[in-house]
């Protein structure tokens, strides 16, 4: 069974009953968005691109924050 | 302390950098190598510090195989490299202690190595934010943290301005009085500055290893320069008639004048001139620079 | 090995400062959800998809054991985003120190290269083996509330086996940062060769010997069929022996002094 459905199909269901099952899941997924925009904010002066990392961040799920930390982190202004 | 550099050769791609490169060196010495670029300076000091390993040859420190001496020689490479996200004191407590320098000696030792290259207000900073002049001194500050018997250099002062040259030029001259010191440049000035010794090198081969008097008296030639008060045109016939000189030049009212035997020709072509009466205003031997020297040195062969 | 010890502090601080060790356990706590939750709602989501549309599902079929989830939390996550995350966290563990001259300047201190090679990896494993345990065992409680229980002893062994393929990814992707520049091309490498491995281990069972990733698929086996083959004890000592060949490549690789960069 291999089927990807994103977040935003089950919230048309029935989202009451998914609620209890999803929110850590939520929870933790938004911890890490916010953690990432954090640590941008954080050191806006030493990092380049803070628009685009903002929007990378916010809309590509999860990936999008890895990618920051993994890639955006570097700091601008080094060799 | 001895260093020995017995017929170390290294080649890239079938290109000779170092060929057969000999050369001793002794505690107190203060050693420059000089030589243009790609003239495989970078290449033996990288091999030195063990970095390279050479095809040929071996080197020799205190009797034993530099590999297994790293703890008593200090590395300052050409561009050195830190992590960043480390402060100057946590970089200096990393290296000292991958040196084998304990805890409770480095506490002691860091501060005092920091206030000697002047970066004692910033060991709290991040090495991310030090200019160049600041990474090169916590370069050297790193590179004699561990008291080694040798310290070598590359091109320590060849990357930064003029400030940052300065700065490290002093502290390299303070440092000079308590450690051996073997360092790379290609600029001379800074190398005549600091040591007395220079090896000079040229495609990976040792052209000269000789002292700063050694040189100047071996290059020179019998030479000597005048300055005249006026143009005196009659008494340059004359001279240039007389049987010891061989050659003169003018310049105006300079003139250069090539004798046989300098020590002899002198005194008489002085006596000549106070005959004829000549106003002269200089009269000296003269010399070539240490740069001239060099320049021709590396430029002839 | 004092100045791997050393070492190792270095990379632990280094790996706090660069916030990996918080991203790296939340990103597999993330996957490790994401199976049991996918599979719990897929009837309910295919019926609300699919209601309206004339499919019919017979929801029966698609339910499963707990067991089986809790194997292709394995098998479909950390096995495809889990080893392209870890690849990529990873890509730079030597190569970093390369490219900025960091590693000729610690060799020319009194440092073997094994305990170089020794801090590198217990380091950056001991991350490695945390995020996936916390994601594993979130996985393992989700299941446990949503379907069938799963013995504790069939979760330990399995993730027992998958760690040991989790360290065979670590040195292979050490290998390919010590011996290629650009992270770019050591992630690619790393990621088609791993995933590789595991694709093959479903086509061409008959290599699972000498396969790395095969202790992936028995893993997954503990856990569906509750059954432990005792032929997996050879697959763990080949696995030894793999680890053991990359990591004396490196070990070689860098000996040979390629780490001048002029």
């Amino acid at each position: 069974m291999q089927l990807h459905y994103g977040l935003d199909d089950l919230k048309n269901i029935n989202f009451m009953d998914f609620l209890p099952v999803i929110l850590p899941f939520i929870a933790i997924g938004m911890f890490l968005v916010v953690f990432a925009l954090q640590d941008l904010y954080r050191h806006r002066k030493s990092r380049e691109n803070i628009l685009l990392w903002t929007i990378v961040i916010l809309f590509v799920n999860t990936l999008g924050a890895i990618l920051y930390f993994v890639v955006g982190r570097k700091e601008s202004g080094r060799s | 302390m001895k260093l020995e550099i017995k017929n170390v050769a290294k080649a890239y791609k079938n290109k000779k950098v170092v060929n057969n490169f000999n050369m001793e060196m002794r505690t107190g010495e203060c050693v420059g190598l000089i030589g243009p670029n790609g003239a495989g300076k970078s290449t033996l000091i990288k091999m030195i510090a063990d970095i390279i390993k050479p095809d040929n040859g071996e080197i020799i420190l205190n009797g034993t195989k530099i590999t297994n001496m790293k703890k008593e020689i200090g590395y300052l490479p050409q561009y050195p490299a830190f992590y960043n996200w480390m402060t100057a004191k946590e970089t200096l407590e990393f290296m000292g202690q991958l040196s084998c320098v304990k805890k409770a000696e480095l506490t002691l030792r860091i501060p005092e190595i920091l206030r000697k290259v002047g970066l004692h207000g910033a060991q709290n900073d991040k090495v991310g934010t030090f200019s160049g002049g600041m990474k090169q001194r916590l370069g050297i500050a790193q590179a004699l943290l561990h008291k080694p018997s040798l310290v070598i250099m590359d091109e320590p002062v060849s990357a930064l301005d003029p400030i940052g040259r300065r700065e490290v030029l002093n502290i390299i001259q303070d440092i000079k009085k308590e450690t051996t010191i073997l360092f790379s440049t290609h600029i001379l000035n800074d190398a005549e500055e600091i040591c007395e010794r220079f090896v000079v090198m040229k495609e990976g081969l040792k052209l000269e290893d000789t002292t700063t008097s050694q040189l100047i008296y071996r290059q020179n030639e019998d030479r000597l320069s005048l300055e005249l008060a006026t143009n005196d045109l009659v008494w340059i016939d004359i001279v240039k008639t007389l049987p010891y000189v061989k050659e003169v030049k003018v310049m105006g009212k300079r003139l250069e004048i090539m004798v046989e035997n300098l020590s002899n020709n002198k005194k008489q072509l002085l006596s000549n001139a106070i005959e004829h009466n000549v106003d002269i205003m200089r009269f000296e031997i003269r010399r070539d620079t240490l740069e001239e020297i060099f320049l021709k040195m590396v430029v002839s062969e | 090995m004092n100045a791997g010890i050393l070492l190792i502090k270095k990379e632990f601080v280094q790996m706090a400062r660069d916030l990996r060790m918080v991203w790296l356990p939340i990103v597999f706590i993330l996957l490790g959800c994401t199976q049991p939750i996918i599979t719990y709602y897929l009837p309910t989501i295919l019926e609300a998809l699919g209601g309206g549309q004339g499919i019919t599902i017979d929801s029966s079929a698609i339910s499963q054991e707990g067991g089986e989830v809790l194997a292709s939390t394995l098998g479909s996550q950390f096995d495809q985003l889990g080893i392209i995350i870890l690849v990529v966290a990873l890509m730079g563990i030597i190569q970093s120190d390369k490219s900025n001259g960091m590693l000729a300047f610690i060799l020319t201190r009194p440092v073997s290269i094994s305990s170089y090679l020794f801090g590198k990896v217990v380091s950056n494993y001991i991350v490695v083996v945390l995020s996936v345990t916390i994601g594993f065992f979130v996985s393992y409680l989700y299941v446990n509330s949503l379907f069938t229980m799963v013995p504790f002893s069939h979760f330990l062994i399995a993730l027992l086996l998958y760690l040991l393929w989790v360290l065979f990814l670590v040195a292979f992707t050490l290998m390919i940062s010590a011996i290629f520049r650009s992270q770019g091309i050591i992630a690619l490498i790393s990621i088609i060769f791993l995933t590789g491995c595991r694709i093959i281990v479903n086509f061409i069972p008959a290599i699972d010997v000498i396969n790395p990733a095969s202790l992936s698929k028995h893993a997954s086996e503990v856990l569906a069929t509750g059954t432990f083959n005792t032929s997996v004890i050879i697959i763990v000592f080949v696995e030894f022996i793999w680890i053991l060949v990359l990591f004396s490549i490196t070990n070689y690789w860098i000996s040979l002094k390629k780490i001048d960069y002029d």
